[in-house]
């Protein structure tokens, strides 16, 4: 689904002391199964953005196009797309609440008025999109996970919506490193077999240069830098002076081409950056 | 350092008598944690903090809410403002004595919950990774300042899924299941890659990445280093060559 989000303007509180401009003025297209990083420091816009995006907040100004719709445009409209555009916010499994995996996944397609005899294929369906057996876990109470399982749950409710575009909201804050990759391997899956559309906001730099196809960064409610990630932290001024750190890698490596080492800019592979550091000391060594 | 579930908020917890163990025994300056008359000069001396500032914030303004120990053990207000402002000032925070704390940043939220413990003048902090939620920026704001209070004397216990953030320390716990299974400076125990993956940790890419250079023959004088100390050792090395 492609997304167009033109002009958005968004004030809390408008014409109280405290006002605050929290978008201003942005303008931003994600494409069909495009996978979008959404960066920037804390207070930048990133969540009041998304929640635009998928009808949660209405903007004081400026209109969103789900594929050539306005959907702001009436009632209508604007209950079909929060069904189309599934938001996951942070700390998903608190909103997890009933007493197996079974029912917490169902709940969101029965509330969309999903056919009762269609439920289980579609729970069983989004469970196993995100990796987890449904014979192994329908059954099992949702506490009883670990947070990277418990954390597939809540998506796994989603997906059984059938969401077109899937927005992630800082979907790894807090867990252990492997819950962290196991999250991260299956939000991939989703990218590359589905073809799924996914928005993912996050503060974890080398999370997003590994799976971003395009980063937007956001500064002060406004887009302040955006193309594809090796463009981005080849500009390491420009990313630290939006307040944010680069990768390791492209950072380690923006500090030796500072002290005159000849590399390239922006690397994210371990392998290759070992390599080309080891061509480098062979070079000066004659 | 430990995977979720791995019993690191527990240990945090019987540091200071929040929980007292089911056998065993935990001593703060010789004080035993399960003797009840003790709790209160414990917690005095070790502070917690926790992976939410919103959870731990209590006050409507921020000077309030780290005068509420300090009331609650009953000093006077005189001593009270006394130690507000100088514990405000610690975390440079002074500026925003009056905020309501809502309207904070995750970083500055963090840093006043840090000043409500050390209003107390605790002598050891026990963090609970306090850095987890925030952004790069806030997360740096607060390493420094516990490399600073380090510094000035308090110990410094923190729990922390980030290795840049470990290397920070003087030594390195990794529990697995309930039990140590590595203790050691951060080189010891960071360079050991394939137990901390075992232990559902990740190692940090310069571990790797100099791992894989010396095993391309590079000569690095140690594999565990923060990145600024990396880029140092490799410009040493190309000078020589």
């Amino acid at each position: 689904m492609r997304i167009e989000a033109k002009n958005l303007t968004f004030i809390y509180g408008a014409g109280l002391p405290w006002e605050q401009k929290a978008l201003d003025n942005v303008s931003l297209t994600v494409d069909d199964g495009e996978f979008l990083g959404l960066i920037g420091e804390t207070g930048s816009g990133k969540s009041t953005l998304v929640q635009i995006l998928n009808g949660l907040l209405r903007p004081t100004s400026g209109e969103v196009f789900l594929d050539g719709v306005n959907i702001f445009q009436d009632k209508v409209s604007l209950q079909k797309i929060r069904f189309q555009i599934g938001l996951i916010f942070q700390f998903p499994e608190q909103q997890l609440f009933a007493e197996t995996v079974f029912d917490d996944v169902a709940f969101g397609p029965k509330n969309l008025g999903v056919p009762t005899r269609e439920i289980p294929k579609r729970v069983e369906e989004a469970l196993w999109k995100v990796g987890l057996n449904p014979i192994a876990f329908s059954r099992r109470s949702p506490f009883s996970l670990s947070g990277g399982e418990k954390r597939l749950v809540a998506i796994a409710g989603i997906l059984a919506m059938k969401p077109r575009v899937l927005i992630l909201d800082e979907v790894t804050a807090g867990l252990d490193p492997k819950g962290k990759k196991e999250v991260l391997a299956r939000i991939q899956l989703l990218h590359q077999k589905e073809r799924a559309t996914i928005i993912m906001v996050t503060h974890d730099m080398d999370e997003v240069a590994a799976l971003a196809e395009r980063i937007v960064i956001l500064k002060k409610g406004k887009v302040v830098l955006q193309g594809k990630p090796e463009e981005i932290f080849s500009q390491p001024e420009l990313v630290e002076k939006q307040g944010l750190a680069l990768p390791t890698l492209p950072k380690l490596f923006s500090a030796l081409r500072q002290s005159g080492w000849n590399l390239p800019a922006a690397i994210f592979d371990l392998r290759e950056a070992s390599r080309l550091i080891k061509e480098e000391l062979n070079h000066a060594a004659g | 350092m430990g995977a979720n579930g791995s019993g690191k908020s527990t240990l945090a917890r019987l540091m200071n008598a929040l929980l007292v163990p089911s056998e065993g025994q935990v001593l703060v300056d010789d004080m035993d944690t399960r003797d009840p008359s003790s709790v209160w000069r414990i917690r005095q001396r070790v502070g917690l903090v926790f992976q939410n500032p919103d959870n731990q914030i209590v006050g409507t303004v921020v000077e309030e809410d780290i005068a509420f120990g300090l009331e609650n053990l009953g000093f006077p207000s005189q001593e009270i403002k006394k130690r507000v402002n100088w514990a405000l000032e610690k975390v440079r925070m002074l500026d925003y004595r009056n905020h309501p704390p809502h309207l904070l940043s995750g970083g500055q939220k963090q840093r006043v919950a840090i000043a409500g413990i050390l209003a107390m003048k605790p002598r050891c902090i026990v963090l609970d990774e306090p850095t987890s939620l925030l952004d790069p920026r806030g997360r740096g704001e607060v390493r420094e300042l516990l490399l600073e209070l380090n510094r000035e004397g308090i110990t410094i216990v923190l729990i922390t899924h980030l290795i840049e953030e470990a290397m920070l320390a003087r030594r390195v716990l990794v529990l697995n299941q309930g039990m140590v299974a590595l203790l050691g400076t951060p080189e010891e125990v960071l360079s050991q890659t394939e137990k901390l993956r075992a232990y559902h940790l990740e190692p940090p890419i310069t571990v790797r990445l100099a791992q894989s250079l010396a095993a391309s023959g590079v000569r690095l004088p140690r594999m565990v280093m923060p990145l600024e100390e990396l880029k140092e050792a490799l410009c040493v090395l190309k000078r020589k060559t």
